[in-house]
């Protein structure tokens, strides 16, 4: 009844959001290649015809990876990692170029992408580095280890020229968090781009008073504070008071020119505000032992903030700074650099709440939003169903990776957890990054959205990443380690 | 081995959480609250095509076609689309040079224009854009699209007719936003007069479009669209014939014919000599030969039987007697003995020539005598009726005004002059108040001094004589689209019918036995009299204005001949043509070495020397 076991050992809820998601992804490439003159469904010399094949070979490809012994992949692990590594790199010799990067193999009209395969292999070859007995994260050769099996494939990609598969690895790091990598590492790396991101958006005055209000209540939640909400509104008042006197009295009053007036200005605005956020902990705060770490790092933030902004407004030139406010949408470009983005926005808003209805996505049929079927696929959905369908899509994914995540935590071998959460770190990374560039929350990265965009190489890749997971959750119960 | 690290999985978690609550409020805030995008994507997606009715066409009295509509083809780019471009044949169909190419494609290249579509070439032939079409696939990203310009019959008339052009920023604020930039509206003449007629109606189709700027299909089912409706045609009083015949009679001359048919005030030719040819104001030449035409020293643009004003001369001496008949000063056996010479203090003025002794106010018309005119204009305004020459001299000047002097005639021109009649009140200025007597003023009644009449003054004027008392608005446009024009008005003068019977009478003795004698027209009792304008500038200008026939006018023609010396020298003759030709259809044979004279004369060699000397 080995069988009988295997099928009830496999986790349906995995793959039930797989096939809907892949069969939404169907109907979402034929309504995005959709020509109302020719509504053909099979025919394969079309997008939808060849997705529709590509996912008949993945779903066999998917039950043979199911089928086979689990073994061969934690067996093979680094010799699937070596030959697709190789693959990575002859492509640089044998590869045709495509927008500009060099990362297919062409074979008559099928195009293959490595790197698709390379997220497989990488997750599988880190999984296999984590398990090793003297590997700990904490110590230099771990992490060494952990960053050499991270590296190559990151390098061979970036030589090929296609900078969005490479940030992509980049998002590993949680699978290196997850097993032990300091905290440090992340607080640090989300934190400076959550700053210069802020710093860039908002004016620093702003920012400030909106960084003590956190400082405060982080060191409220100690729960030492005796007056917390005076303590909260003394902060505030005298912020927005203060706020009022700069604008309409200091500014007029003080000789700006002598250090120039942008560096007036800001020290106008710091040294009264930090003074005030200072009395205000001392005053209202009890537990002084948190005192000094919580200054440095506020002192540290408002530093950050500062020097962003002074790079910004005078270390830049002016073309980059368009460029950065492009990307953060304080200004609108409608046709050379912003054009994508600018086409995407609206054919998503053009949505409203229901949609426009299935084929009936004018946008999209008359083509203005570009890359359609592929990385902008979000887009198309977003104006046939409107609001709810955007909404269902980011339910799907949200389940699928949090599903992931909790796969991946009732395995028993280390193994499988890596990988599963190599898993889900590679689709939350494919996810945000491709759904946030199409809404204009980050910067246009070409890489396409999992099981729905249109594309080969890239829908089997996926199926193999996660059918593997699903494979290796099978067998969780007869995994001793 | 412990997994000392289980709580950081809720640090994946949570991000995927929080990151896709991000998504759905960014996604809210688009696609629910921000109801911009909607109005982007139909603005983007939908366009609307602008269907061009088709300009009214332009005939004369007789129903002959003037002016029609050709289909010329502008060609346009969207540069982003523009790829394996046959740059070389491009430039060998259209006619241009790499240079030109790549200059404009530069030019449309520039920031925004990049994407949207451009006029490269402007008017293109219909032989052009069928060599374009057959290989258009070498030209992707060039399309073109269909205009209509106006072409003319006849190489004449062009003053009248004016032209069509493309819009600027005044001609669209002006048409209150009808007109957009590149469209085509009536630029002068009778097309920018009549535009409002001639334009029709646009029509307006709705259509999506993709990126590649190509329709597919039509918006909302077509709700929305609009046909276009054809615009108005005109049909003028003009006579083509006699217009076309006016301008070879004036050709190599500077000067101006208008004809009036007396009864009805429909302008029957109004030739303004230089003209050019219509034509020259149409397709892609026009702007080179505008500033061509404006660089003439003969200034060809200058629509002299509106805009230039003359002293009318003797032929204003008929509304001298005229009114002094209505005032009693006179009657119309008035007898003066001119010995050629007339006194007032202190001057000795001097009759133009020797004649018998005039016993009536025909014979003084016939003998154009200087001394009986001053004499009766004298006593026109020492009449005994007014309190002083102040109030006799503005009821004289009311009398003129009357018959539509020192004011436009409200003809459908553009830019029409007003003449001059000076005023009681210019004259008090002038001398001060109770300063001035009728022996000031006294050339006024030969034509002269302050006076200036436009060459369709003059011509309404003789309509007014041959009316006997009246005349109606000179016009242009007789019906639009077959309903008339309502513009026309009839005009009294307040002068009694019987007085004109005297002038006519003397008039036709001017041209059978006066000064016209020599333009006399067999079989045709013909009436009019000759003027000169003295002219400081160099030889006087040549004036005649007459009717005929003399009992039921047809035709009231008056005509100025610059430089060209006394009234029966060239302008009797060609005004005796004109009136022949009108009404017998041909020159006598007896006429036709006249004829040819007056053909062949050329006027303005010597005007065009002189400018040739200028530095």
């Amino acid at each position: 009844m080995r069988s009988n076991n295997l099928i009830n050992s496999i986790d349906w809820v995995l793959i039930g959001l797989y096939v809907l998601l892949a069969s939404l992804g169907l109907a979402f490439v034929y309504s995005a290649t959709y020509i109302p003159e020719d509504p053909s469904f099979f025919n394969f010399s079309n997008s939808y015809g060849k997705q529709f094949m590509w996912l008949f070979i993945s779903l066999l490809i998917g039950m043979f990876i199911i089928v086979i012994d689990y073994t061969f992949y934690t067996s093979f692990a680094y010799i699937i990692f070596g030959l697709i590594m190789l693959l990575l790199a002859s492509v640089l010799v044998f590869g045709v170029e495509i927008n500009g990067s060099k990362s297919w193999f062409a074979l008559g009209s099928i195009r293959f992408q490595p790197a698709e395969l390379a997220k497989f292999a990488t997750c599988l070859a880190l999984a296999k580095v984590l398990t090793g007995v003297q590997v700990n994260l904490n110590t230099w050769s771990g992490k060494f280890k952990a960053l050499a099996v991270l590296l190559i494939p990151i390098g061979l990609i970036l030589l090929q020229g296609d900078v969005g598969s490479a940030i992509v690895f980049a998002g590993l790091i949680f699978v290196l968090h997850r097993e032990g990598l300091g905290s440090g590492y992340l607080i640090i790396g989300f934190g400076s781009i959550f700053l210069s991101v802020m710093a860039l958006l908002y004016p620093p005055l702003v920012l400030m008073f909106f960084y003590g209000l956190i400082f405060s209540l982080i060191i409220y939640y100690n729960r030492k504070a005796k007056h917390p909400i005076i303590g909260l509104a003394g902060i505030t008042i005298g912020s927005f008071a203060y706020a009022f006197i700069y604008k309409h009295y200091l500014l007029s009053l003080l000789p700006l020119e002598m250090f120039g007036a942008k560096f007036s200005e800001n020290i106008l605005l710091l040294i009264p505000m930090l003074l005030l956020i200072i009395i205000g902990f001392f005053i209202f705060f009890k537990r002084k032992k948190w005192l000094p770490a919580t200054m440095i790092i506020f002192l540290f933030v408002g530093a950050y903030t500062f020097s962003v902004d002074f790079m910004f407004n005078n270390v830049l030139k002016q073309h980059h700074r368009d460029r950065i406010n492009l990307i953060l949408g304080k200004i609108e470009d409608h046709s050379g650099a912003g054009y994508n983005l600018f086409q995407s926005k609206v054919a998503i808003g053009s949505g409203g709440m229901f949609g426009k209805g299935y084929l009936q996505g004018a946008q999209t049929l008359l083509n203005y939003v570009p890359e359609q079927s592929t990385d902008f696929i979000f887009t198309s959905i977003a104006e046939q169903f409107g609001f709810l369908g955007s909404l269902l899509i980011i339910l799907l994914y949200v389940l699928l990776l949090l599903r992931i995540i909790q796969v991946a935590e009732r395995q028993r071998s280390t193994l499988a957890r890596v990988y599963g959460y190599g898993v889900a770190s590679i689709l939350f990374v494919h996810f945000a990054v491709n759904i946030g560039m199409t809404i204009g929350l980050v910067p246009v990265i070409g890489i396409p959205l999992p099981f729905i965009s249109y594309g080969g190489s890239s829908l089997l890749s996926f199926t193999i990443l996660l059918f593997v997971l699903i494979k290796f959750d099978t067998e969780r119960l007869s995994v001793l380690r | 081995m412990k997994d000392r690290y289980k709580q950081r999985a809720y640090v994946l978690g949570s991000l995927i959480v929080i990151l896709a609550i991000i998504f759905l409020i960014k996604l809210f805030s688009i696609q629910v609250l921000d109801r911009k995008y909607q109005d982007i994507a139909q603005r983007m997606a939908v366009k609307q095509i602008k269907l061009y009715p088709n300009r009214g066409l332009i005939f004369d009295r007789n129903n002959e076609l003037l002016v029609y509509n050709q289909a010329i083809y502008d060609i346009m780019v969207i540069p982003r689309q523009v790829e394996n471009l046959d740059t070389a044949m491009f430039c060998s169909i259209f006619e241009i040079s790499k240079e030109f190419f790549e200059n404009k494609m530069a030019t449309v290249s520039k920031d925004l224009f990049y994407y949207s579509p451009s006029e490269f070439i402007k008017q293109v032939s219909g032989e052009k854009y069928a060599l374009f079409l057959e290989h258009s696939h070498k030209f992707r990203g060039f399309y073109g699209e269909t205009r209509t310009i106006r072409n003319y019959m006849q190489a004449c008339a062009a003053h009248i007719l004016g032209d069509v052009g493309e819009v600027d920023s005044v001609d669209i604020t002006n048409s209150d936003y009808y007109y957009q930039p590149r469209d085509y509206a009536g630029k002068s003449g009778l097309e920018k007069l009549y535009d409002d007629n001639l334009r029709g109606a646009r029509g307006y189709k709705y259509v999506f479009i993709d990126k590649y700027n190509k329709q597919q299909g039509s918006f909302d089912e077509g709700r929305n669209d609009s046909l276009p409706s054809q615009g108005a045609n005109l049909a003028t009083t003009l006579d083509i014939k006699l217009q076309a015949y006016g301008e070879r009679l004036l050709q190599n001359k500077v000067g101006s014919i208008v004809a009036i048919e007396p009864q009805t005030g429909e302008v029957l030719a109004l030739v303004s000599s230089p003209s050019f040819d219509p034509n020259l104001l149409c397709g892609s030449e026009r702007g080179k030969n505008y500033s061509k035409l404006v660089k003439n020293p003969l200034k060809p643009l200058f629509n002299r039987a509106v805009m230039a004003q003359y002293p009318p001369g003797s032929t204003f001496k008929p509304l001298t007697a005229a009114i002094a008949l209505q005032e009693g000063a006179i009657s119309a056996n008035y007898a003066y003995t001119c010995n050629t010479l007339y006194y007032i203090p202190g001057y000795t003025l001097h009759c133009s020539h020797k004649h018998d002794k005039t016993t009536n106010v025909q014979q003084a018309i016939q003998h154009s005598c200087n001394p009986y005119f001053w004499e009766t204009f004298k006593k026109t305004l020492q009449i005994g009726t007014y309190k002083n020459t102040n109030e006799s001299y503005a009821k004289w000047y009311d009398y003129a005004t009357k018959f539509g002097l020192n004011s436009p005639l409200g003809i459908d021109m553009l830019s029409e002059k007003p003449g001059n009649i000076p005023s009681p009140g210019y004259y008090n200025n002038l001398y001060g108040n109770n300063g001035w007597k009728a022996v000031t003023i006294i050339s006024l009644a030969i034509g002269q001094g302050e006076l200036l009449l436009t060459p369709l003054q003059l011509a309404n004027l003789y309509a007014t004589f041959a009316n006997r008392g009246y005349y109606i608005t000179p016009h242009l446009v007789k019906t639009i689209n077959g309903r008339p024009n309502p513009k026309p008005q009839r005009q009294e003068t307040g002068i009694n019918r019987q007085y004109f019977d005297v002038i006519a009478e003397g008039l036709q003795m001017v041209v059978d036995v006066g000064t016209g004698r020599r333009s006399k027209i067999p079989k045709l009792p013909f009436g009019g009299k000759t003027g000169t304008a003295q002219n400081p500038f160099g030889e006087d200008h040549s004036i005649f204005a007459g009717f005929a026939p003399i009992d039921n006018p047809q035709i009231a023609v008056a005509v100025f001949v610059e430089n060209a010396g006394g009234g029966s020298k060239y302008a009797a003759p060609i005004a005796s043509l004109i009136a022949e030709r009108y009404l017998h259809d041909t020159i006598a044979a007896s006429r036709l070495d006249f004829e040819q004279v007056i053909l062949d004369a050329n006027l303005t060699e010597i005007l065009e020397d002189k400018e040739g000397e200028k530095p």
